[in-house]
């Protein structure tokens, strides 16, 4: 078989689901530390190492006759392999396979060792001549082995093969077998064109024991390098009834396919470049390693030997470029070898861009690509993927400059019998195999991809039959969701047009009948996410949208859907937060009186548009949502947490705007107040100060009451923008709202006077200035009198003689005050008397005299109660 | 008055002392009134209308510091100007509209107590308002030749229409007769029983032979009497003034502010619907007042509709027909306005000395602003009387440099202490404005 193939796995689970070896199965159930990427690289590194050693110990010691080499190079096997064994056990990242097989053929060759018997079981002619073994292009030099090699040259060793060889198509008959097909090498002996001797291990000798398998033996257990001549009589029925049948049986034991592939490998190697026949027969033989390939590429070992046997066959014997044809898949990883190598190197050196189906491949071939679950769940989806990332990335593709290195590898085929060091040159083509700069530029797409695939991937996790429905549609990425809908998609789309034409708000019952859900009462948060990606992939914005800080919808509630535009955000901007915040709150306000009347509505509208600082995209959002918001009157879950990400200061603004919908239908209802009171809980202010900053808000008029009333639209941008207008009106905040401003905020720098506003105040008051001295100072005398006193004292006198009168006064008064004046002070009891002998009450004669004193004089006449003191300037006056 | 003309020294001095005091003049208000022409002109309109015989109901609504009382003061003398009668009060724990342990005759008690004619507007015009109204009727009595009872009766014929206009008449023919007699004891009685100081109807029984008193449950109703009462006497009407309105607010008991709120929606039902002839009410107080939905007059339902704060939004004129009035805070410009008036007044027309200059108000705001911090913002008050005070030391000592004496730092330099106790003390300022009632608190200034 092959080498320890090995990789690192780099997920966890995945190392647990592989199945590997009862070793590596042990291991997974320990509890393991995590490893960086760099150590699992040099202990990847380490562990290659190690199985390259043991495996060219055991193939030293097979072919060798040497006792004291197969001795020491059978302990330097066992030494080494228990070191793997040990690797194997404590890195659970490291997967090593075949390691059963390799423990098997340990044994044996230890037990061989133990009865001091030679390894060699025929008798094979080996060649004197020691030559160095070239294919093709260039030779690498014949390794410091102890043996010789059995042929003197490639074309004796290729003339020798020939003979035995049955070419494609020709049927034979082995013993009581009758093989269709050909392609195999039957006959009696021939020499491996191995370092170390041994015989071809493909060569079917007709004439060795052939038994039925007993049931329960080993016979379907191959060692690790199977050998036809050196297999139990039971394998070699098990291997001609597999030939019989057309090489196809899908459930054989690879060992058996592999000893069949050596007889391949032999021919294409050694026998082609040599003899006609076999490079006529080659494009037959590649369309037999395409076949195995589709039968046993589950394989990674087979895969890469395969694919490194095609390549070279392909680049040697046909004109067509490897990469021409189709790039190893994801689920055909191959390692970054000659299979890779050559499609790639002729890429560039036809100075073609790099496909993304073979960028793809060399992506995953490299060792430090980790490819996680969702690449390998959904590999369709995934190379889609990654071609269109692909395409948006580079275009047509990555064009890379040859690297100056050339291509030279040496070749390790499959086959014990051509262990030797074959290499592979190519003048014309440089090796990729060095660069990193391309495939990490791959493996940012290629990461990227597994990211965006994650929760589709989850998905067809928890239910394989989900791929093609809307709600796998909706996880999709959008690069290739458009081409992937569904019929369920579709219905979901005429749906949708069709709420919208019919004004954009439906039911959440009639959606979540188009949206399987786990709840009848509510979307569950993750569902609505899903339904609105859906949606959103169809060019439909929904809200409430989970993802723009919305609750989920629920029964009995209303969606609003409304088309986005081409660039809408996927999540929400801290001002569009802020902002629904404030529509919310402002919706409850205005909902308040039990319901929301046109003008609420429109100023809130009105706010969207202009007010708030939002992209196109948010405002069609928050439009939407404030039509929700009318709609459903949603209480005020999840609010407080939005509110959390809001600055104080905005609160202010948000508590301001509040009112100020409270008022746009004219009137603030108690209702509303009331509502505006929860929300300056909410808002975490001081629920006292609502009266004061309504009062504030009604009354907030810079221009004078009469002048400029108060709009809301005026009041809009000073009290609702969330950024405060600090620098351009700072004074205009400080008057309108004074008792708003927080004192420790106050600019120090003091008061800036509006010298505009002084003026109009001055004249304000100038104007009431005159107003009131037009009342207090009533200087037209006795016009000033109001009809009532008139006509009363008109009444009270009318037959006194007009001469004796002072004017406002009847007869008794008259006569009173001339009495009164001739004292300029009267004490209270003087004056009592004085007014009884009048026929008058003193209370009632000084407010009659008085009360005419002021309509006539503006002033009283009569002053202090005791002494009662004449006003002489005013006495005069009346007198007179 | 035209700003050119000197006032009467007496008036320059109340305004200063009183502004000095901190407390709202009771004269010459007119001469630092700013701005606030809307209201001024509303509320003209709603006294002539009172003069007329109609009747008005305003609810003054503004912060504390937001001038309500300077305001009430204003109108207050508006009306005595205009030949009507006025009474005032505040309402206080012990003053309600609505008790029935004896607290709404307090109230009633006080009105009167402070019943206002022009000629005595400190209030105590009780007795000359019925000295004068006798005497008209005595006038009468002679010219027509019956006896002044039956002149009393006749011209009190139409009060005994409403309650307790029987008894009302009773009392004021009672004072005629003690005054005739020289029956101070009688005179004295029918004073008390107008005043509504009779707790029991046996005393009065006993002392005037009337068989109702004024009590809690028919204060409004002697109120509407004596309305209709002035106007016989020879008066226009009379205005109701009642500020600290918010102490209804503060009543603990629901039931309590209850009763209050119905008979403030029986007040404003009556003054709409004009049925209380020649009378109006102007009630004072906060915006919590009005529109707290639990407390406030918005917890009423009936008043809600009647009351609820309309006064913006329509895009037209700010409202100034609705029974609430609100007044705004005083901005800065309104203070520059105000500290220039009082300086005019303190001037009096003495244009040689001009103690202080425009720019020197200003710093004088900034400084007022820094010391007094917060309350500066909600009440001039402080401002002012410091203001005052630092006028009145400039003019003591002619010379001072102003900056000089804002510099002096008020703490240290105690041998000024005058100017800047008013300043200094931040936390009374506060406790006070928002503790005390503001009956006299020139918190009161407003445009």
């Amino acid at each position: 078989m092959g080498l320890l193939s090995w990789l690192f796995g780099s997920a966890k689970q995945e190392r647990k689901r592989t199945p590997v070896s009862r070793a590596s199965r042990r291991k997974s159930r320990r509890a393991e530390r995590t490893y960086t990427l760099a150590e699992m690289e040099s202990i990847a590194a380490m562990a290659k190492n190690l199985a390259r050693i043991v495996e060219e110990s055991v193939g030293i010691v097979q072919s060798s006759r040497n006792p004291s080499t197969i001795e020491s190079r059978t302990a330097v096997a066992r030494e080494k392999f228990e070191l793997l064994k040990k690797m194997n056990r404590d890195y659970s990242f490291l997967i090593l396979e075949s390691l059963d097989e390799v423990e098997l053929t340990l044994r044996e060759l230890e037990a061989n060792l133990e009865r001091g018997e030679e390894m060699q079981s025929e008798e094979e002619g080996h060649g004197s001549a020691f030559s160095f073994a070239t294919y093709g292009l260039g030779g690498g030099p014949w390794p410091d082995g102890v043996e010789e090699r059995p042929y003197k040259s490639d074309a004796e060793a290729a003339t020798a093969g020939n003979r035995l060889w049955i070419g494609p198509g020709e049927a034979k008959r082995i013993g009581n077998w009758q093989v269709p097909g050909g392609m195999l090498y039957i006959g009696k002996n021939l020499p491996g064109d191995s370092l170390y001797g041994g015989s071809e291990p493909s060569l079917i000798n007709p004439k060795l024991k052939t038994r039925p398998p007993r049931p329960g033996s080993d016979d379907r257990k191959l060692h690790y390098w199977p050998s036809y001549s050196t297999i139990s009589p039971g394998a070699r029925v098990i291997y001609l009834d597999w030939l019989e049948k057309g090489r196809s049986d899908p459930d054989i034991p690879l060992g058996f396919v592999f000893l069949f592939f050596y007889g391949l490998e032999r021919r294409i190697l050694l026998d082609a470049p040599h003899i006609d026949r076999a490079r006529e027969e080659v494009p037959a033989l590649i369309a037999e390693i395409e076949r195995l390939l589709t039968i046993y590429a589950d394989s990674r070992s087979f895969r890469n030997y395969a694919t490194q046997l095609l390549t070279i066959a392909r680049l040697k014997f046909t004109t067509q470029r490897a990469y021409e044809l189709p790039a190893p898949s994801l689920t055909s990883r191959c390692n970054l070898d000659l299979g890779l190598l050559i499609p790639l190197g002729q890429l560039i050196a036809d100075k073609k861009s790099i496909p993304a189906s073979w960028a793809l491949a060399w992506c995953i071939a490299d060792d430090s690509t980790r490819i996680r679950t969702p690449a390998k769940r959904c590999p369709d989806e995934f190379t889609a993927l990654f071609a269109a990332y692909y395409k948006k990335k580079f275009a047509d593709g990555l064009q890379i400059k040859p690297n100056k290195k050339r291509l030279k590898r040496r070749v390790t085929p499959a086959s014990a019998g051509l262990q030797r060091g074959h290499v592979l040159e190519d003048d014309s083509l440089p090796d990729v195999g060095g660069l990193s700069a391309p495939v990490r530029k791959f493996q940012v797409l290629f990461n990227r991809c597994m990211d965006d695939l994650d929760s589709y991937s989850r998905l067809l996790g928890r239910d394989p039959e989900a791929a093609g429905t809307a709600k796998a549609f909706s996880l999709l990425p959008d690069a290739i969701a458009t081409a992937r809908g569904g019929e369920e998609v579709d219905g979901i789309r005429v749906w949708a047009d069709e709420v919208i034409r019919g004004g954009g708000v439906v039911a959440v019952k009639d959606a979540m009948a188009r949206w399987p859900c786990s709840k009848p009462a509510k979307m569950t948060k993750r569902e609505a996410v899903e339904f609105a990606q859906c949606l959103d992939r169809l060019g439909f914005g929904m809200e409430p949208d989970v993802r723009f800080a919305a609750p989920a919808p629920q029964q009995p509630g209303h969606l609003v859907l409304f088309r986005l535009p081409s660039d809408h955000p996927d999540t929400p901007s801290e001002d569009y937060v802020a902002a629904t915040v404030l529509i919310h709150l402002a919706a409850m306000v205005a909902a308040a009186d039990g319901s929301i009347c046109a003008d609420e509505k429109r100023h809130l509208e009105h706010h969207i548009e202009h007010a708030l600082r939002l992209s196109v995209a948010e405002r069609l959002r928050l439009a939407a949502h404030l039509d929700w918001l009318i709609k459903d009157q949603p209480g005020t879950a999840g609010l407080k947490k939005r509110l959390a990400q809001v600055p104080a200061e905005a609160r202010k603004a948000m508590a301001s705007f509040a009112i100020s919908v409270a008022g746009a239908d004219g009137r603030i209802d108690p209702a509303e107040i009331k509502t505006l009171r929860n929300i300056y809980g909410f808002l975490s202010l001081e629920q006292d100060n609502l009266y004061a900053d309504i009062h504030s808000l009604v009354t907030q008029d810079p221009g004078g009451p009469a002048t400029a009333p108060v709009t809301v639209q005026a009041s809009g941008p000073n009290s609702t923008g969330f950024k405060l207008p600090s620098q351009e009106e700072p004074k205009k905040a400080d008057d309108t709202k004074p008792e708003a401003v927080d004192p420790q905020a106050v600019d120090p720098q003091g008061i800036v006077l509006d010298m505009d506003l002084v003026k109009k105040r001055l004249k304000q008051t100038r104007e009431v200035s005159s107003i009131l001295s037009s009342i207090f100072t009533e200087e037209d005398a006795g016009e000033g009198t109001s009809p009532t006193t008139d006509s009363e004292l008109a009444l009270a006198s009318p037959d006194c003689e007009q001469s004796n009168l002072i004017e406002g006064l009847d007869a008794a008064h008259s006569t009173l005050l001339r009495a009164l004046a001739l004292s300029p002070g009267w004490t209270a009891e003087d004056f009592q008397s004085l007014v009884e002998d009048h026929d008058l009450m003193p209370s009632g004669a000084m407010e009659t005299l008085n009360e005419a004193a002021f309509d006539s004089f503006g002033g009283a006449v009569l002053e202090g109660d005791d002494p009662i003191n004449l006003n002489d300037e005013i006495l005069q006056q009346m007198l007179s | 008055m035209s700003t050119n003309k000197k006032l009467l020294p007496t008036v320059r001095d109340a305004i200063l002392q009183s502004l000095r005091a901190g407390v709202v003049p009771r004269i010459g208000q007119q001469h630092i009134q700013v701005g606030r022409v809307g209201e001024v002109r509303a509320l003209l309109g709603d006294i002539e209308r009172i003069a007329d015989g109609g009747s008005g109901i305003r609810f003054i609504i503004g912060e504390y510091g937001s001038g309500k009382t300077f305001f009430l003061h204003l109108i207050r003398s508006i009306a005595l100007e205009k030949k009507l009668i006025t009474v005032h009060a505040d309402l206080t724990p012990d003053r309600r509209l609505q008790a029935s342990g004896g607290q709404a005759r307090a109230l009633y008690q006080e009105l009167m107590r402070n019943l206002s004619t022009r000629s005595k507007p400190d209030g105590g015009a009780l007795s000359s308002v019925v000295e004068r109204f006798v005497t008209t009727a005595l006038t009468e009595a002679k010219a027509q030749g019956i006896t002044p009872d039956a002149a009393i009766r006749r011209k009190l014929a139409d009060l005994s229409e409403m309650v307790g206009g029987y008894a009302f008449a009773d009392v004021i023919a009672a004072y005629w007769r003690g005054y005739d007699s020289g029956d101070d004891v009688l005179r004295g009685n029918a004073v008390r029983w107008l005043r509504a100081e009779f707790s029991t109807k046996t005393d009065a029984r006993k002392a005037l032979g009337v068989r109702t008193i004024i009590d809690d449950a028919s204060i409004y109703d002697h109120l509407k009497l004596f309305a209709c009462f002035v106007r016989l006497a020879g008066y226009s009407g009379l205005l109701v003034c009642i500020d600290e309105m918010v102490n209804l607010f503060k009543l603990s008991s629901g039931q309590a502010r209850r009763s209050n709120y119905e008979q403030i929606l029986r007040i404003l039902n009556d003054s709409l619907q004009g049925s209380a002839c020649g009378m109006g009410m102007l009630l004072g107080g906060t915006p919590e007042f009005l529109m707290d939905p639990r407390r406030g007059l918005h917890s009423y339902e009936a008043l809600q509709s009647r009351l609820a704060v309309n006064t913006f939004a329509k895009k037209g004129l700010v409202d100034f027909d609705g029974p609430v009035l609100t007044l705004p805070n005083l901005s800065q410009e309104d203070l520059f306005v105000l500290l220039c008036k009082i300086c005019k007044v303190h001037r009096n027309g003495r244009d040689d000395i001009d103690l202080m200059p425009d720019d020197m108000i200003q710093a004088f705001m900034e400084y007022s602003m820094k010391t007094v911090g917060s309350a500066y913002y909600r009440t001039p008050r402080k401002t002012i009387t410091a203001f005052v005070k630092l006028l009145s030391v400039l003019e003591q000592n002619p010379g001072t440099n102003w900056r000089e004496v804002l510099d002096r730092d008020p703490i240290t330099k105690d041998h000024d202490p005058d100017l800047f106790d008013g300043t200094e003390d931040d936390s009374p300022p506060t406790s006070e404005t928002e503790g005390s009632s503001n009956d006299d608190g020139l918190s009161t200034f407003k445009l």
